[in-house]
């Protein structure tokens, strides 16, 4: 076991890492030792990325340990360079985390300045890169290690040493890998970061010198983020399709909400209806806190608004359609959380299949019937009776049958006894051999032989036999209830 | 132009509020003038006024003449109605109840309305779908109710399961609302049922609760039903010819044997045997036999036949020994089979 990280005390106490864990304990016997967890030091990482949120939208992962930020055009609303970085560090050690940053023109020499850099807070201005980063060593450039190695043994030292090399063989000897580290840096070659969430177009967002934890607060920031929202929307004709709203906690937990919309949307008063569903399911996961700082509304995706003539009667009431529309998305925001990944409202689609319970699909209550099974719903529709409600999955029953395929006599569910006055079938449904879906698992796709059969009180219940009795008792066929009929 | 504008205001709207009535004639008075006294402006001004008695009236009459007397013209299609099952066995029969109740006023609603008729929402709890099954389309489709009507919500809590319903049941627009509950003692009590029913009034929503289990629950509902399963009748072969008959041993219309256990508008604790016709889309009784008239479809002899001959089964061919030129009726599908 080797140590993988060490606080600043330990880094005091002469420790560094890589070193064996024995060999430590040897040395300072009371040390306190800590298992790594990569998972929830990357969770750790994602949770701060998602509070920087809070300076800009673009915010990049960089290994295991670093941040990139693109500030550009955000720098002055926190008092330009000095005033960013100085905010950043001080808001990151009031929560106990100890950061260094540097802010640059480039990636490379900002992440240089920051991992390498002599003071934790550097700005590089624009146009000096080359002067600064000229006494780095080569490994402020993000080099992989034998890329490091084969330059140390040529004596090539510091980021200067190579800026003064010839490019060529040293294209050569080292591969593409360094020139283009050193380009990056010096801002010569474009570096593309990859931000963790896309940029919504349209966001509006509120601070807060005095952070707010009421509801009712809340809700009227909200409503007042989607009036800002408003006119944005309006001027290309836009409304949102899915929305979220971001919630920066004081102490730098973040939560998101995020709704959808059936129909685009812009109009204040309803996405704050939908957002008071969806904080109100949150429930105990809503936790205020000590107030959050920062509110943000976002609109993830968006469409086209679509602009209706109201009701011929003079009042401004939505149409059915819209009321309908609203009330499903309301159901959405409020049950979405603990319904995913089914969608809490279901309608019931066509499908081509002849498994009864493949027959049919759920899908979100908006979904329109895929244009292949409208027109399978012709040939799959079945001609004989289908029960009011399908159990799922099937039950296993004892039932009495005439061998080799009667019809059921007598039937055990959950612990009844019934008796069967009447029966019809068998319909025989096979297996789906030719579906990948269904043959999984099982060795081939087994007949199914339904019947429909009323007990002597007059209820009608759907069974079926799976696999077929075969001569001299063997085959062991079981049989299962699969619906309740009307 | 104008008059086609004139069928897209609201019926609801207008079937409740008077003012509105009067504010929407002098409209038309107004519409009338501009249209310079359009052909077929005042038919569908009468068609209108038909269909607004009709709103007004709120009953649907299931087509059995006694059930419907004791219910003052039938089930109120308005605010909330109780249909119970003796238990979860049962709950086939009381979902394929509802369901006929929906086709029943499908079949009622004229061509105009039909294309007006909002979704119907089924609300049920997690544990009731994990018991006694979801609602099967299919076979929703098969008892002549629009699969296509129907959304379904399941809920893991009972608070959400009636929250939904309360918003549902504001929402005027849906077509009917449904919710699927089990043990009734859980349900909503006396004061949550009002609530629902005051606002599934105001919104002319009809609002079923479906409730398991016997006994007497604290309610508002002016109707509770109890419903459980009664047999079957036979299907009818060859429906409207001289050889009409019954066809002994086969399951036919579904029966419902239905208790009125509470009733505001009358006499309360009498029993009938409804069947339902899922081809008509009507309740009828079982003593006189319904007589269908004249529907051929493509369940013909000749499908049943070819299946027969890989399927042995005694009812379909003693039906078609003799004649096999006969088109066999729709109710008889449920003895065609086909693989």
């Amino acid at each position: 076991m080797r140590v993988a990280h060490l606080n600043e005390a330990a880094v005091k106490l002469g420790l560094r890492p890589g070193q064996g864990l024995a060999d430590v304990r040897a040395v300072h016997p009371d040390i306190d030792i800590v298992p790594a967890d990569e998972m929830a030091d990357g969770q750790f990482l994602v949770a701060i990325a998602d509070w920087c949120d809070r300076y800009t939208p673009l915010v990049a992962l960089d290994g295991p340990d670093g941040l990139f930020l693109d500030v550009t055009g955000c720098l002055h609303l926190f008092g330009g360079e000095e005033g960013f970085l100085s905010d950043l560090l001080a808001r990151l050690f009031h929560q106990g985390i100890t950061a260094r940053a540097a802010i640059a023109s480039t990636a490379g020499a900002a992440w240089a300045a920051s991992h390498h850099g002599s003071s934790p807070l550097s700005a590089i201005e624009a146009g000096a890169e080359a002067r600064f980063l000229r006494p780095f060593k080569l490994a402020a450039l993000r080099l992989d290690g034998e890329t490091l190695a084969g330059l140390s043994k040529v004596g090539l030292k510091t980021i200067g040493d190579v800026m003064d090399t010839a490019r060529a063989p040293l294209n050569r000897r080292f591969g593409r890998q360094l020139l283009m580290r050193l380009d990056q840096a010096l801002g010569d070659l474009e570096e593309a970061l990859s931000p963790r969430l896309p940029v919504p177009d349209f966001s509006a967002e509120r601070r807060f010198a005095e952070p707010i934890g009421l509801v009712d607060d809340i809700e009227r920031v909200l409503h007042s983020l989607a009036h800002t929202l408003k006119p944005q929307l309006e001027a290309k004709g836009a409304g949102a399709r899915a929305l979220e709203f971001s919630l920066f906690r004081v102490d730098g937990s973040v939560s998101r909400l995020a709704v959808g919309a059936s129909r685009s949307l812009r109009d204040p008063p309803t996405i704050v209806k939908l957002f008071r569903e969806r904080i109100k399911s949150a429930g105990d996961d809503f936790d205020a806190g000590y107030g959050f700082d920062l509110l943000r509304l976002n609109v993830i995706a968006w469409d086209r608004f679509e602009t209706s003539q109201d009701d011929f009667d003079g009042e401004n009431r939505p149409d059915d359609d819209r009321a309908v529309e609203m009330l499903m998305d309301r159901i959405t925001a409020r049950l979405g959380a603990d319904a995913a990944p089914v969608p809490p409202v279901r309608r019931f689609l066509v499908h081509e299949s002849h498994l009864p319970e493949h027959a049919e699909r759920t899908a979100a209550h908006d979904a329109l019937p895929r244009k292949k099974d409208a027109q399978a719903a012709d040939h799959v529709m079945p001609r004989s009776w289908r029960p009011a409600r399908l159990l799922q999955p099937p039950e296993l029953v004892d039932v009495v049958a005439q061998v080799p395929e009667g019809p059921p006599m007598r039937l055990r569910w959950r612990r009844v006894l019934y008796t069967i006055a009447k029966a019809e079938g068998p319909e025989r449904i096979g297996g789906e051999w030719w579906s990948e879906d269904v043959s999984d698992g099982e060795s081939e796709p087994v007949t199914r032989d339904y019947y429909r059969v009323e007990d002597d009180q007059g209820r009608r219940f759907w069974l079926f036999r799976e696999g077929l009795y075969g001569p001299r008792g063997s085959g062991n066929p079981r049989w299962f209830m699969h619906g309740l009929f009307a | 132009m104008a008059s086609q504008l004139s069928v897209a205001v609201n019926r609801k709207s207008v079937a409740q509020d008077p003012d509105k009535t009067q504010k929407l004639r002098l409209l038309r008075g107004k519409l009338r003038k501009l249209t310079g006294g359009h052909e077929g402006f005042d038919d569908e001004i009468a068609q209108l006024e038909k269909r607004r008695e009709r709103m007004l009236d709120g009953h649907l009459a299931l087509g059995h003449a006694a059930f419907d007397a004791q219910l003052q013209g039938g089930i109120p299609w308005r605010g909330v109605t109780e249909i119970h099952a003796a238990a979860a066995r049962d709950t086939g029969s009381v979902s394929g109840f509802v369901c006929a109740l929906f086709a029943r006023h499908e079949a009622c609603a004229d061509e105009g309305q039909k294309a007006g008729l909002g979704p119907v929402l089924w609300i049920a709890q997690n544990h009731v779908v994990a018991e006694t099954g979801r609602p099967y389309g299919w076979g929703i489709k098969h008892l002549g109710f629009d699969a296509d009507r129907l959304r379904f919500v399941s809920t893991a809590r009972l608070d959400d399961a009636l929250w939904v319903c309360e918003e549902a049941a504001a929402t005027r627009a849906l077509g009917g609302v449904v919710l699927d509950l089990r043990a009734p003692e859980n349900g909503p009590d006396l004061r949550e049922t009002r609530r629902l029913h005051m606002r599934a009034m105001r919104a002319n929503v009809p609002l079923f609760l479906l409730r398991q289990g016997g006994g007497s629950f604290a309610s508002v509902a002016p109707v509770r039903l109890d419903v459980r399963p009664a047999p079957s009748r036979p299907a009818t072969l060859f429906t409207d010819s001289s050889f009409e008959q019954d066809c002994v041993g086969s399951i036919g219309p579904p029966g419902f044997g239905v208790m009125i256990s509470r009733n505001k508008a009358g006499p309360a604790g009498n029993s009938f045997t409804l069947h339902w016709n899922s081809h008509e889309r009507v309740f009828f009784r079982a003593t006189v036999q319904n007589r269908t008239t004249g529907f051929h479809t493509g369940s013909t002899a000749g499908a049943a036949h070819g299946n027969s001959a890989h399927q042995p089964h005694r009812i379909a061919a003693s039906a078609l020994s003799g004649n096999g030129s006969h088109h066999a009726p729709k109710t008889r599908r449920a003895v065609a089979h086909s693989a």
